[in-house]
């Protein structure tokens, strides 16, 4: 990462707890984590349980159909390192790596029911133009999307728009296809905690 | 998760994502840091920044994926990496927070209609 201090300035029961994580998983440990810990009072342990409850709350929305949001989400904001780790997490809870390709290269196409083709094409207008107005709320809802499916959905999109910026500003690692899928089984299994 | 009433007519879901989003965003405005609380606030308006912070500061809120090596060892000379830190989490939250906010008036409009 560009800053040293997110490279080694952790504490020493930190530096336990990423060694045990790589012993457990014998992959590297992925740059979104090292971020969480790195002085957490003044933001991880604040965004894990916005992620947690965003990714893995109750929600009309499958966790895989989120993951699949998330994935969206950094492809629209070109960020390498959330293409890759959310495209394998969402993958793996589809079990259906084309699905999840058709809606990353052509959303129009791609074998998702409406309404969250309605809903990914809402977040793409506020992520590519910041805003959204009450006509594009209305397209959503006329396919059957409830004002809770909208927000729930409004919740990820913040994360992802917060962490595709991080990521992307601190320069995230793409560590090797092997450890993102280490790291979406992680991710599917534990959650965001 | 919960739902409340926010006015007499709106009847708006309400769920444990706001108050999180909220304690977040007091939390890296106006608690404390290595940053002073005024730069932290202009990082997350991304307004009021001098140079080289200015230029930084809009990349990361617009167009993250444009920064680079050079961009970060130029902030560097100017402010600590623990500033650069704080600096750049303020300014990811707030373009966030600002997406989100306005999404939540366009469905709060939606919602007002429905129950009007």
């Amino acid at each position: 990462m560009r800053l040293n201090i997110l490279n080694t300035g952790y504490s020493f029961g930190t530096k336990l707890l990423f060694a045990f994580i790589r012993a457990m998983s014998r992959q590297p440990l992925p740059d979104a984590a090292k971020i969480i810990f790195y002085r957490p009072d003044f933001y991880g342990a604040h965004m894990r349980k916005i992620t947690q409850f965003a990714m893995r709350g109750v929600s009309e929305w499958s966790v895989a159909e989120r993951e699949l949001m998330a994935a969206y989400i950094s492809k629209l904001n070109n960020c390498p390192f959330c293409i890759a780790a959310h495209t394998a997490t969402s993958t793996l809870a589809y079990r259906d790596q084309n699905k999840v390709l058709k809606v990353l290269s052509d959303l129009d196409t791609a074998p998702i029911t409406e309404p969250l083709r309605a809903t990914l094409r809402l977040l793409k207008t506020l992520t590519t133009e910041q805003t959204i107005n009450s006509e594009d709320i209305w397209r959503v809802k006329s396919t059957g999307v409830s004002a809770q499916q909208i927000k729930d959905a409004l919740g990820v999109c913040f994360a992802f728009n917060t962490t595709n910026r991080l990521a992307d500003a601190f320069g995230f690692e793409v560590f090797s296809q092997k450890a993102i899928e280490s790291g979406a089984k992680y991710l599917l299994s534990q959650g965001y905690r | 998760m919960k739902t409340t009433k926010l006015t007499n007519q709106s009847k708006i879901v309400f769920s444990e994502v706001d108050i999180l989003l909220k304690q977040l965003v007091t939390r890296i405005k106006d608690g404390p840091g290595k940053a002073t609380t005024d730069l932290r606030r202009s990082a997350f308006n991304n307004s009021g920044l001098k140079e080289p912070l200015k230029s930084f500061i809009d990349k990361v809120a617009n167009t993250a994926y444009t920064i680079t090596d050079n961009d970060v060892s130029l902030v560097k000379s100017a402010i600590s990496e623990d500033e650069i830190f704080e600096l750049v989490i303020c300014a990811s939250v707030g373009q966030s927070t600002r997406q989100f906010e306005n999404a939540l008036k366009a469905l709060n409009e939606v919602d007002n209609n429905i129950n009007s």
